[in-house]
């Protein structure tokens, strides 16, 4: 194994011996991140993802 | 009256011994034993290594919060216990050298577990040559020599970071995850981005594995591969990794490694944090005729054995099963001595293991985070509750890492306007095959990246301190 590098970016050239399945953000994914109405609504829609999850987990204890 | 000693006041000890004592109230006696009187936020200590948490926001005293809900606390470490019926008690030893006999019905060990820096020579901030996030006073450290670093940078010195595992069984990849990734955020915060080199080392088969097998989660109509997503973070930020890694050694200023091929390495560096491994807290189990029975209820690394199949590890990985894992955390020959959080033994990892040619291992150990720690320790207390309540004999309720779900929040940045976290919830913990195509129930899967992910992480902070200081309504605030 060799230490891969973002500088090496042959590892992901298709059809290469190397490449590698690839994935990075676009300049819009970026910005996303911190556009605050949209995370606004994004943390809304976590903690409802948490709650289901949480519901769940804790229905164990009810589950004898 | 009942006595229920509860060692360690980590999530699954303080998060038992409050429910006990509501439970119970005045009848029965909750014991909590612990050589630290300060419960300490762990998840948070990333933030305090990296400067951008003050130390005491992480901490609080726990002496007043137990002498409000009529909890006995013992300020000291457990050293030895005696599980045999009729003689059952912990002897705790206290700092000034006292020891006390402290009797018990039922036990449970919450003590987290023993920072194992000794598994590689030079390893740590304290008889070795790298930092760690794994306590507060490790943390403070690790925050002045990242501020050294600082300034050497300002003086127009390059320097090199690694992060990362420190041995090849380590767990909380998670944490050193976050930790790079707050170390790239805060130098880019600063202006210094292109003053240092920033190396990933780890343990992990691939990116994203975090010891829990990796994750598959739905995304933009596919099911994608969490180590994409981790990757994806290095590639954007311009880390360099390096995965499948045992450090065989950490000297002043580098370190040696050999990966899964038995190929060798060495990185340099000028600032190291690099997670331990993990192993039990050193305590005596002797019988009624003075006998060392240890070997009766740990495993091996010091871990108390509990329901789980034990056996399953000689198994290769393809045949471990969900019923591998415990259910209800007892001892299987001392019943009412349970283990919950980290000090229970996991019957195998989670993630599939490797070995070099040498034939050292290289898996990633597997997390019990906070999450996973409070609904075990919820669990154990409920159980306790019932069988001192309605005579059960026998453990009543069950709860399997390969039932119950975790949120996992991964702070990428500490801002609350640029700042992000990944948020990942997985369901369930362990990957269970015989259910699930791809491990996991995938309507309960998934990740993002963003600014309401970071937001989420800091409000569970002040929400968990709330919880762990037994607060108005903390019993409404889940585990």
């Amino acid at each position: 194994m060799e230490e891969k590098s973002v500088k090496d970016l042959n590892e992901y050239v298709p059809y290469s011996k190397e490449a590698r399945s690839f994935m990075s953000p676009t300049k819009y994914s970026v910005f996303i991140r911190t556009f605050i109405p949209w995370q606004l609504a994004k943390f809304v829609y976590y903690n409802l993802k948490m709650l289901f999850v949480l519901s769940k987990g804790h229905g164990q204890f009810l589950d004898k | 009256m009942a006595s229920i000693v509860v060692l360690g006041t980590g999530f699954a000890g303080n998060t038992a011994a409050l429910n006990l004592k509501k439970a119970l109230g005045g009848k029965h006696d909750v014991v909590v034993v612990s050589p630290r009187k300060n419960f300490s936020y762990v998840p948070s200590l990333v933030w305090v290594g990296i400067g951008s948490m003050q130390p005491e926001k992480t901490q609080f005293n726990l002496e007043p919060v137990y002498k409000k809900h009529g909890i006995i606390f013992k300020e000291g470490a457990a050293v030895e216990i005696h599980p045999d019926s009729q003689d059952q008690y912990v002897v705790v030893k206290y700092l000034d050298g006292r020891t006390e006999q402290v009797k018990y019905d039922y036990l449970i060990n919450a003590t987290g577990p023993k920072l194992n820096y000794a598994a590689t020579p030079g390893l740590g901030p304290d008889a070795g040559y790298s930092d760690s996030i794994c306590t507060l006073p490790h943390s403070v450290k690790t925050r002045d020599n990242y501020f050294k670093a600082l300034e050497k940078m300002k003086q127009g010195k390059r320097q090199r970071f690694v992060v990362g595992t420190g041995h090849g069984t380590a767990t909380c990849q998670g944490a050193a995850f976050e930790y790079i990734h707050n170390l790239e955020f805060d130098l880019n915060s600063r202006g210094l981005r292109n003053m240092a080199d920033i190396t990933w080392i780890s343990n992990e088969f691939a990116l994203g594995d975090f010891g829990v097998g990796g994750v598959i989660m739905k995304k933009n109509g596919h099911l994608v591969s969490g180590k994409l997503f981790a990757e994806s973070t290095f590639l954007e930020k311009g880390i360099k990794w390096v995965e499948r890694a045992h450090v065989r050694k950490v000297e002043e200023g580098s370190l040696d490694y050999v990966n899964i091929e038995g190929k060798e390495g060495k990185l340099d560096f000028d600032f190291a944090m690099l997670i331990p491994p993990f192993a039990g807290v050193p305590i005596a189990y002797i019988d009624k005729d003075g006998n060392d029975i240890k070997s009766q209820l740990c495993v091996p690394s010091g871990f108390m054995k509990v329901d789980a199949d034990y056996a399953s590890a000689a198994k290769p990985f393809e045949e471990w099963k969900s019923s591998d894992w415990p259910k209800k955390y007892n001892n299987p020959v001392y019943k009412n001595i349970f283990a919950a959080g980290i000090a229970f033994a996991p019957p195998h990892p989670i993630s599939k293991p490797f070995k070099a040619p040498d034939g050292t291992l290289i898996v990633a150990s597997p997390p019990r985070t906070g999450m996973a720690s409070g609904i075990i320790g919820h669990t154990v207390a409920l159980s306790i509750i019932d069988m001192i309540k309605k005579g059960a004999e026998e453990p009543t309720q069950h709860a399997s890492m390969t039932e119950f779900g975790a949120i996992c929040i991964t702070s990428m940045g500490k801002s609350m306007t640029r700042g992000s976290a990944a948020l990942i919830t997985m369901d369930p913990v362990v990957p269970n095959y015989e259910k699930y195509k791809f491990g996991r129930n995938l309507n309960y899967t998934f990740g993002d990246i963003g600014l309401a992910g970071h937001w989420v992480k800091y409000m569970l902070h002040y929400l968990f301190m709330w919880k762990m200081k037994g607060k108005f309504l903390w019993q409404f605030i889940p585990d």
